[in-house]
């Protein structure tokens, strides 16, 4: 074997295992900021300070807070009306966007406030979705678990996430049917006026 | 007179000669017929069977057996349980034990066949059901047909888990849009979670895998219709499906009180073994109308036992008090019991049974016959006090003197119930015959056995009291002028008392309020009427085609008083035509079931599983199953407003989960619970799977389909019934005579128990009340040959009709009213009250007293009389049987009332009548009676 072929063969297999390092550390990347985000979350909910009733908007605005960092709801926002988002104008995907961001925000916030204890997490792997990864996590209780897996998407420097998918049933996928049925049989106004009530509703929560 | 005088004097001067040969035929006559009456006698319960057994009815009413069970006698066993399962598994346990006991029992029905009508059970179900149904499909199709491609239990969960996961996220994250959602969303379900068919199947999973190894299907709450649950399909339930019943058919078996009474005691064992062995949460009994019959005889037997034994002993006592010594009353007793041991002889050879209404003759004639054998010795003592002499010298001037007296008074006695013969009514004529006859045959015990007693035992020498008192004239009542017009007076005003509170006695014509209280048949057909939708008695009538039995259904129908109609047509669903679209669309809906494949050994579920693979099968199952427990957040629930059944269901469903959970860590390796589960998860859905494909295509149901044990009901060899049923209660006399007449206005051919109970409960008021009729006829008749004056013949009847108001009026104060069983108390007391009329006329007769005053030993004897009388209708107070209280009571106070009367009205009012013989050298007459 020549050098030239030797040093080609060399640069493959290399190129092959920086190939396959790359997903490698992004996977552990990805589950590593999910560790992270259930952590902080579970922190904000167990701390004794933040404890009882009386804390639980101080409690409800760190987690607001946590989720308006790491989650794409912009993304989630247009994913969730694909097929329609093309027919919208700048103005009604700017308000649609805005009020997504803040009903997902309330909605998972609320949940993480009545469910998230100082759970057992069990982190079993990762796994690419296309252009992102799925970690898969899953909440475990005595006779009692929940898998809950996450779309997460490397933003450069950070991996946010875009889905989440709660025993299966996708987040995005569970909005994208309800504001599909809810579109079929009224219009898009209506869509933005019911989001806007709900949008006031979750931040008397 | 002369000639019963002449004939009385011959037969002492036969009998006195030969007391021992009187005695020994006595003897052997008193065996044979108890010998008779123990072969011989039975004890009759049919109520038309009163009336005639050539009623007209009674034939008419035989043509309806065959609709009932074949004519076949029954017994209604009646079960209660905390749930209808605890209610079916009792009926089960008592049906083996029936089947087992081919002795007691030759059938019991219980259950039509769900088999028989399962292809057309979709068509009983209403089109909204049926709707519902459509609806339930349409939105669980990815249920559906997911199960129908793979019936697996794990996949069921799976699939549970997974609507409950879409509806929870739904729920979080779209849940303000959703009551703009369309339900017709094909496959997703988007009524209310309810979680009733999931706890069904974690239940019926759980208890199989615990103990009880029972496999319970879920699909009745998924579909929320009973109609799926063919395991508690074809019961006879009643009263809002809480009571179960069964129509048990007993062997004919000798018993105390009628052929079918042991199969009964046997039931009631069977349902007390029941309870103590693991049913003490469900309750059953046996009612029916044999079984009400045999309680009510049983009762009644018992009763009158007991109250012609406590009879016989109150008559001793007040004879004894009286009398002042044993050997007298006791050979009255003698002379009485043989009197009552003929008249049970001749009543087993001649008529040879007895009813409910003659079952009260033995207590009565203690009371009644009692009299003449204490008239006689009131006589006897007289006599001997007086005159003296040999015993025989002192018999025979008793027979000479009081003979007469005596015997017009026992056959004044005989004529008040002889007459009942004429009624024409069975039940009276039998009563009539047997007391009469009773009465009879007591005086000629009298005549016979009391004198060859007396020969024997009788004492000849007077007591020390008799002696002392000895021509003393002693008055028991002492009238002035003031007095008499006092005592008018008060009789008077008592009388127009007593009419006005006799107006509120009215005619009760339940015969359920005369049966005891106690009584376990009339509880449990009080429990029945109770909770019934409608009457438990229908009429019928008969129609020869289908045609007719429609048109004749329609007018009854029409009529106001008819609540409800059935015929064989009323078993067919209704509506059937506009049903079949719904139920073809219900049939499009329904996958093809593959296959079971999942009962593989490679999949895990054979039998003989590799242990790895049901490992594995079970490690998927626990882990589908934390997962849908995670999802009941029941705090979180509350907490946003979730409904409190919700709730519940969901902490229900965590325990259940919890315990299977358990059940399956615990499970030992070679158990084969769980594959046995999984086998009966999938057969269940098969057969669910082909009953709703199968009833959903079926052609309509026709009178050929029904099942025979049900049609025969309704429908034999081309004859229609139609069971008629009254909108009020059939118990109020009215209601009940504007129901008999409305449907015999349509078809004056109706039968069945509402009319049997008018066409009886006329027949019975109007024998009554002939009864009195004719017995004061009879006795007038009597009276007026023995007197020879209509004057002293209507004095004599006085106390009995003053007596009577008072009577009435005493029940209208005492709130009894009159029922089918004390309504005879008039033609009861009409011997009584004329016998004290009698007695103390006869001495007025004699004359020589002075107006207003009744002597002393013609009172005793009246109320001596009265006394016995009152004790023997007294006693039948004791009975536990409502209507023989009833009976007893009336006649009780009745007599009472008459004696009342004839001891200070009569003597009053014959103060006002000229005397017959001026009163002169009182002192040396001697007392008639």
């Amino acid at each position: 074997m020549s050098r030239f072929r030797v040093f080609f063969f060399l640069f493959a297999c290399l190129s092959i295992v920086l190939a396959a390092a790359k997903p490698l550390r992004a996977q552990s990347d990805a589950t590593a900021q999910v560790r992270s985000v259930l952590d902080k979350a579970m922190d904000i909910q167990t701390k004794p300070e933040l404890q009882g009733p009386e804390h639980r908007k101080e409690r409800a605005a760190q987690i607001r807070k946590l989720i308006s960092d790491n989650f794409l709801s912009e993304e989630m926002a247009k994913e969730s009306l694909a097929g329609y988002w093309e027919k919208l104008s700048a103005g009604q995907r700017q308000r649609y966007q805005s009020l997504f961001t803040g009903i997902f925000t309330d909605s998972y916030s609320v949940r993480v406030l009545d469910f998230l204890k100082r759970e057992t997490i069990e982190y079993p792997g990762e796994s690419p979705e296309g252009k992102y990864v799925k970690v898969r996590t899953i909440i475990m209780r005595t006779n009692e678990h929940i898998p809950v897996d996450y779309i997460l998407e490397n933003k450069g420097r950070k991996w946010m996430i875009r889905d989440v998918i709660i025993d299966s049933v996708s987040t995005v996928e569970t909005y994208h049917n309800g504001f599909g049925s809810f579109l079929r049989n009224h219009p898009f106004d209506a869509l933005i006026e019911r989001m806007a009530i709900q949008k006031k509703a979750g931040e008397e929560l | 007179m002369n000639l019963v005088t002449k004939l009385l004097k011959n037969l002492v001067a036969w009998v006195l000669p030969r007391p021992r040969f009187i005695l020994a035929v006595a003897f052997l006559s008193v065996f044979a017929s108890l010998w008779l009456a123990a072969v011989r006698l039975e004890v009759k319960t049919d109520q038309l069977e009163l009336i005639s057994d050539r009623h007209p009815l009674i034939a008419k009413t035989r043509m309806l057996d065959e609709f009932n069970f074949h004519g076949k006698t029954t017994f209604a066993l009646v079960v209660r349980g905390p749930t209808q399962d605890r209610a079916i598994e009792f009926m089960n346990a008592m049906v083996s034990k029936i089947h087992a006991d081919p002795k007691h029992f030759q059938d019991v029905f219980y259950r039509i066949d769900p088999n028989e009508f399962k292809k057309w059970l979709l068509y009983y179900l209403n089109e909204t059901d049926l709707a519902g149904i459509r609806s339930t499909l349409e939105q669980n199709s990815t249920l559906v047909h997911s199960m129908a491609e793979n019936p697996d239990l794990l996949n069921f969960f799976r699939l549970v888990n997974q609507d409950m996961a879409s509806r929870m996220v739904g729920e979080f994250f779209t849940g303000f849009l959703e009551d703009e959602q369309t339900p017709q969303e094909h496959g997703k379900n988007t009524n209310p979670l309810d979680l009733e068919f999931l706890i069904k199947e974690l239940d019926g999973f759980s208890g199989y895998l615990s103990a009880n190894q029972r496999y319970v299907s879920p699909w009745a709450s998924f579909f929320k219709s009973g109609s799926w649950d063919l395991q508690k399909e074809g019961y006879l339930w009643e009263g809002k499906k809480k009571l179960l019943m069964a129509a048990v058919m007993p062997s004919k078996v000798t018993g105390q009180v009628s052929k079918t009474q042991g199969s009964l005691t046997q039931l009631r064992n069977y349902i007390h073994e029941l309870k103590l062995s693991g049913f003490s949460d469900c309750e059953a009994g046996v009612t029916g109308q044999e079984a009400l019959n045999n309680d009510e005889m049983q009762t009644a037997m018992v009763d009158m036992t007991k109250a012609t034994w406590l009879s016989m002993l109150g008559v001793m006592v007040v004879m004894v008090t009286f009398l002042r010594g044993f050997r007298h009353p006791l050979i009255i007793a003698l002379s009485l019991l043989v009197g009552l041991c003929w008249t049970f002889g001749w009543t087993a050879l001649f008529i040879g049974h007895l009813n409910i209404l003659s079952i009260v003759f033995a207590p009565m004639l203690c009371g009644l016959g009692v009299d003449y054998g204490i008239h006689w010795f009131a006589r006897f003592e007289e006599e001997r006090s007086l005159s003296g002499g040999s015993r025989s010298s002192i018999i025979q001037r008793v027979m000479d003197k009081s003979g007469p007296g005596i015997m017009l008074a026992g056959m004044s006695t005989a004529f008040s119930f002889l007459p009942f013969i004429l009624t024409g009514f069975r039940g009276l004529m039998e009563l009539g015959m047997i007391t009469g006859m009773g009465i009879l045959f007591t005086i000629l015990a009298d005549f016979t056995v009391l004198p060859a007693l007396s020969h024997y035992l009788a004492v000849d020498k007077p007591s020390a009291h008799a002696t002392a008192v000895r021509g003393k004239k002693r008055y028991l009542l002492r009238l002035g002028p003031k007095g008499i017009r006092t005592i008018l007076a008060a009789a008077l005003i008592l009388c127009i008392v007593s009419s006005i509170s006799a107006s509120r006695v009215q005619f009760d014509l339940n015969p359920m309020r005369l049966q005891a209280k106690g009584a376990e048949s009339v509880y449990w057909e009080k429990v029945l009427t109770e909770n019934s939708e409608r009457s438990i008695l229908s009429a019928a009538v008969l129609t020869h085609s289908p045609e007719e039995a429609m048109t004749e259904s329609k007018k009854f129908k029409a009529l106001s008083t008819v609540t409800d109609v059935d015929n064989v047509f009323s078993l067919l669903p209704e509506n059937q035509e506009r049903k079949i679209p719904i139920l073809r669309s219900i049939a499009l809906l329904i996958p093809e079931l593959k296959p079971p494949v999942a009962i593989s050994t490679a999949d895990g579920g054979g039998s003989n599983l590799a242990p790895a693979v049901q490992d594995s099968y079970k490690t998927d199952l626990i882990e589908v199953l934390q997962r849908i427990r995670f999802k009941m957040q029941d705090e979180q629930a509350e907490k946003w407003g979730a409904s409190r059944p919700l709730v519940e269901q969901m902490t229900k469903v965590k325990g259940s989960i919890d315990r299977i959970i358990q059940a399956l860590e615990n499970l030992p390796a070679d158990s084969t619970k769980l594959s046995e589960f999984r086998r009966h998860f999938m057969e269940d859905i098969a057969e669910q799977w082909t009953f709703i494909k199968e009833s959903s295509s079926a052609s309509p149901m026709t009178i050929a389909d029904i099942p025979p044990q049900l049609r025969d009901q309704f429908y034999q060899d081309g004859k229609y019934l139609i069971r008629i049923y009254p909108k009020e209660s059939i118990w109020n006399e009215g209601a009940l005579a504007r129901f008999v007449k409305d449907i015999q206005w349509v078809n004056p051919n109706v039968l069945g128990d509402p009319v049997n109970l008018y066409v009886f409960a006329s027949a019975f008021k109007k024998a009554s009340i002939n009864a009195s009729i004719y017995a004061l006829i009879a006795i007038s008749l009597l009276l007026g040959f023995t007197f020879r004056s209509l004057r002293l013949m209507l004095i004599s009847i006085i106390p009995l009709v003053v007596g009577s108001i008072w009577t009435i009026g005493i029940m209208g104060f005492a709130a009894f009213d009159f029922n089918l069983a004390n309504s005879i108390f008039m033609p009861l007391v009409v011997g009584a009250g004329v016998e004290y009329g009698v007695i103390i006329l006869l001495r007025w007769k004699e004359g020589h007293e002075t107006p207003g005053r009744l002597p002393f030993s013609t009172g005793k004897g009246v109320i001596l009389a009265a006394l016995t009388t009152t004790i023997g209708f007294g006693t039948l107070m004791i009975s536990n049987h409502r209507g023989i209280f009833s009976l007893g009571f009336v006649a009780w106070v009745g007599s009472i009332c008459v004696l009342m009367a004839a001891l200070l009205i009569l003597p009053a009012i014959l103060s006002f009548v000229k005397d017959p013989v001026p009163a002169v050298d009182k002192e040396a007459l001697n007392v008639t009676l």
